[in-house]
């Protein structure tokens, strides 16, 4: 099914949310889904797995131990929701090289490094296995790969300054079309958020007038 | 900024803890710079032409119907669906699953099998989907007291009783009205660079425009149904006192704190109006003239008003003294010079109500197009540019900003039960948004993050306990859960208007205040409250219908005065 990228970016958010995420971080998976859907990649079908991967596991132990040096998570294995919103806050600080060590879906990381490299005026790349991905102040976009774009895990991610003229491309093929057992995955967190009904929150809640045939 | 040399040294907008309390958002009116009023005056201004191509409805009131709105590049159309709805069924509520009428906009003008595919999809609302060629999707329900009065009055050959319909105002209210990409259709990203859309809500205020077309049409068609020997069409005069209802709970008041920016861009627009108006030095004969003929047509519109809710029945009775007040002093106050509107408004400020004060504030910009109508281009927002967390920033000046943003919040006793007395949720019932009572309800698990004042105070405890040359970066890091407050806080600092200034969870909360903001900038008048938390509303009464848009007025939202309503 094809969803809007509002509806996408609005279900994202609420299935972080479902998932344990603070609302902070939830607003920014519903942001980074929807990046990865205008760009032409399985934005929630990625988001789906990471959200049944870290199902439960609390936020110290996918985020980085460390941002001084290499990032690591305590229990090995970076989120890269947490991980992106990191470079994305320290963005002036990415032109001289960060480097991530075993990372979840690191896929995950290209629309936060999009987003300081408009913020830093700089344009980044970021580097694991055999793919590569640039992108500019202004919205370009390059990637090259021989390996897996949705790889589930990476021993390591670098991030530092690129030149410009790297990253010309634009690759705005959205991909709104969704597979319906990620989507219905997303759905399942997301109804964690919902409040049971009851007869009480029904009647009062929503403050309505006892009768609308009027 | 300045726009004419007839203007002094400018007048200071007035500061957020004045404007962003609740009470004055709450007391707000309708303004040349309202959602309805821009797209009007664009329409009219490019010529807009409206048709009815296709209008197949049976005698029960079922079928369905098109309305095109054609522009200087682009067509338009409203995709009507009538039903025929059992009573036990109209419910204006988001767990309705069923409507007397459903619409959609659709970008362009549809084929037949774009009408089989949207009669499958539209009239089931929130279990149906739309495709990005629909702009949005909207229902309504029928007054049944009025429509009925109206269509039996039509029948039988003569006009319907006036004062029902000035008492209830509207044939049909909408119940919601979606846009943006909500169930399938287009996302606002794919349409907001045409000149047309613009301005914020601009397909959602021409859907219920031509749904206002549609409603009268139905009437008047299911009345000949009836009987076509002696049916009459409704008096042009009549016809245009019906707005299109609305009734709307809680929906909006998220709308307004999750969407910061464009809450700021709509108020500072309206402030920045003001702020022009009280800035003239010397008013023209003809602006004293339109300001003084428009001031008992807003009369006239207050004593159209009606409300049952003991608030508002309050708010109105000091409306009226205030409008009292008002005609007087304008007899002798000399509106000439020496800045005459700042002078008056600082009368106001001393003699009227919120209300008052808020209504003269829309009136003195009735005279001043030139001046101010600009200003509709900068109440949208592009919210993707300040999503990002400046991670720089140092501790010392994030506590600053909290201080100056919400330092008012530091004076409640968060600790009490009535600080925190209500909290925002959704309902898994097709995701109604609730306020719940949180020290009796099992709901603060399911808490929507709608009371930043709250947030802002628990994240500057935490604060307290860093180092101030540390970073933004570093604590939120360590404090995700404050995240969410960081970046309203940050974002705050360049749009002064972006928070609300009082408790949205305290228990005398009026989540009322908040759906009447939103909808004043729609263009609504009339509010009715049905409770604290729900209000109905009307949208376009007195406006144009689209084939008179050539010849009105643009001050369509005052009441003409004719012998009727003198």
């Amino acid at each position: 099914m094809t969803y809007s990228l509002n509806e996408i970016e609005a279900m994202s958010k609420r299935a972080a949310r479902g998932a344990g995420s603070d609302w902070g971080l939830a607003e920014e998976a519903g942001k980074a889904t929807r990046w990865l859907s205008e760009h032409g990649f399985a934005g929630p079908e990625t988001l789906a797995a990471l959200l049944t991967q870290n199902d439960g596991r609390p936020y110290a132990s996918l985020s980085p131990i460390d941002v001084n040096d290499v990032w690591n998570a305590s229990t090995g294995t970076l989120c890269p929701l947490i991980a992106g919103t990191a470079l994305c806050d320290l963005a002036a600080r990415l032109d001289a090289g960060v480097t991530l060590g075993q990372t979840s879906y690191p896929i995950f990381l290209a629309p936060f490094v999009a987003t300081a490299a408009k913020v830093s005026g700089t344009a980044l790349t970021l580097s694991w296995d055999n793919t590569e991905i640039c992108v500019s102040s202004d919205g370009g976009l390059n990637i090259s790969h021989s390996g897996d774009l949705a790889a589930s895990v990476t021993k390591a991610v670098l991030c530092k300054g690129t030149d410009p003229s790297k990253c010309t491309g634009s690759h705005k093929n959205r991909k709104q079309d969704v597979d319906a057992k990620a989507w219905a995955t997303l759905g399942a967190f997301a109804h964690r958020t919902y409040a049971p009904a009851t007869e009480e929150s029904r009647l009062a809640g929503a403050g309505a007038g006892l009768s609308d045939n009027d | 900024m300045e726009k004419a040399e007839n203007t002094r040294e400018k007048a200071a907008l007035r500061p957020p803890s004045q404007v962003m309390r609740l009470s004055r958002m709450g007391s707000i009116h309708q303004c040349r710079l309202s959602f309805m009023r821009i797209l009007l005056r664009r329409m009219k201004r490019e010529n807009w032409t409206f048709e009815r191509p296709v209008f197949e409805i049976n005698a029960k009131g079922v079928g369905h119907a098109v309305y095109t709105a054609t522009g200087p590049q682009r067509t338009y159309s409203l995709v009507a669906f009538a039903h025929d709805l059992p009573p036990e069924m109209r419910s204006d509520r988001v767990i309705a699953t069923a409507w007397d009428a459903t619409f959609t906009l659709f970008d362009g003008v549809p084929t037949a099998e774009d009408i089989i595919r949207l009669s499958r999809n539209v009239p089931l609302q929130e279990a149906g989907r739309v495709s990005s060629k629909e702009l949005s999707v909207s229902r309504a329900n029928r007054s049944v007291r009025l429509f009925k009065h109206v269509i039996s009055s039509l029948a039988a050959g003569h006009q319907p009783d006036a004062e029902m319909i000035e008492s209830v105002g509207y044939l049909m209210r909408t119940t919601a009205v979606y846009g943006s990409g909500k169930l399938g259709a287009a996302d606002r990203e794919m349409i907001c660079g045409r000149p047309e859309f613009t301005a914020p809500f601009q397909c959602e205020m021409l859907s219920v425009f031509l749904t206002r077309a549609f409603v009268l049409d139905l009437a008047e068609h299911l009345a000949a149904a009836r009987s076509p020997e002696t049916a009459v069409k409704m008096d042009p005069a009549l016809r245009r006192r019906l707005g299109i209802g609305n009734s709307t709970g809680l929906g909006m008041a998220p709308f307004l704190v999750n969407h910061p920016v464009l809450l700021n861009n709509w108020v500072a627009a309206r402030e920045e109006a003001l702020a022009r108006v009280r800035s003239v030095v010397t008013a023209s004969g003809d602006e004293i003239a339109r300001f003084q003929a428009l001031l008992p047509r807003a009369v006239q519109n207050v004593a159209d008003w009606h409300s049952e809710h003991p608030i508002q029945i309050e708010k109105l009775a000091a409306l009226k003294a205030d409008l009292k007040l008002l005609t007087t002093h304008v007899t002798k106050a000399n509106l000439k010079e020496n800045a005459p509107w700042n002078q008056l408004y600082l009368w106001a400020a001393e003699n009227l109500s919120t209300e008052g004060q808020e209504l003269l504030v829309s009136l003195m910009m009735e005279p001043y197009g030139d001046l101010i109508d600009e200003l509709a281009d900068c109440m949208s927002a592009d919210e993707t540019t300040v999503f990002p967390i400046n991670g720089a920033m140092s501790l010392a000046d994030l506590g600053t900003l909290c201080d100056d943003v919400y330092g008012w919040a530091k004076k409640i006793d968060w600790q009490s039960h009535a600080a925190q007395a209500r909290a925002w949720y959704v309902s898994e019932e097709k995701l109604e948004p609730r306020l719940g009572e949180r020290f009796e309800e099992p709901i603060t698990e399911y808490e929507q993050p709608l009371s930043p004042a709250r947030d802002a105070i628990r994240m500057a405890e935490d604060l307290d306990t860093w180092v101030r040359d540390d970073t933004v970066a570093a604590f939120v890091l360590r404090h995700p859960e404050h995240r969410h407050i960081v970046r309203r806080l940050q974002l705050s600092e360049r749009f002064p208007y972006a928070e609300i200034r009082d408790n949205t969870i305290d228990a005398d909360v009026l989540p009322i205040d908040m759906l009447r903001c939103k909808l004043a900038f729609f263009g609504a008048t009339h509010f009715d409250p049905r409770s604290d938390r729900w209000v109905r509303i009307n949208m376009y009464r007195n406006a144009p219908y689209p084939e008179e848009l050539a010849m009105s007025a643009e001050d369509w939202s005052y009441p003409t005065l004719s012998e009727g309503n003198a």
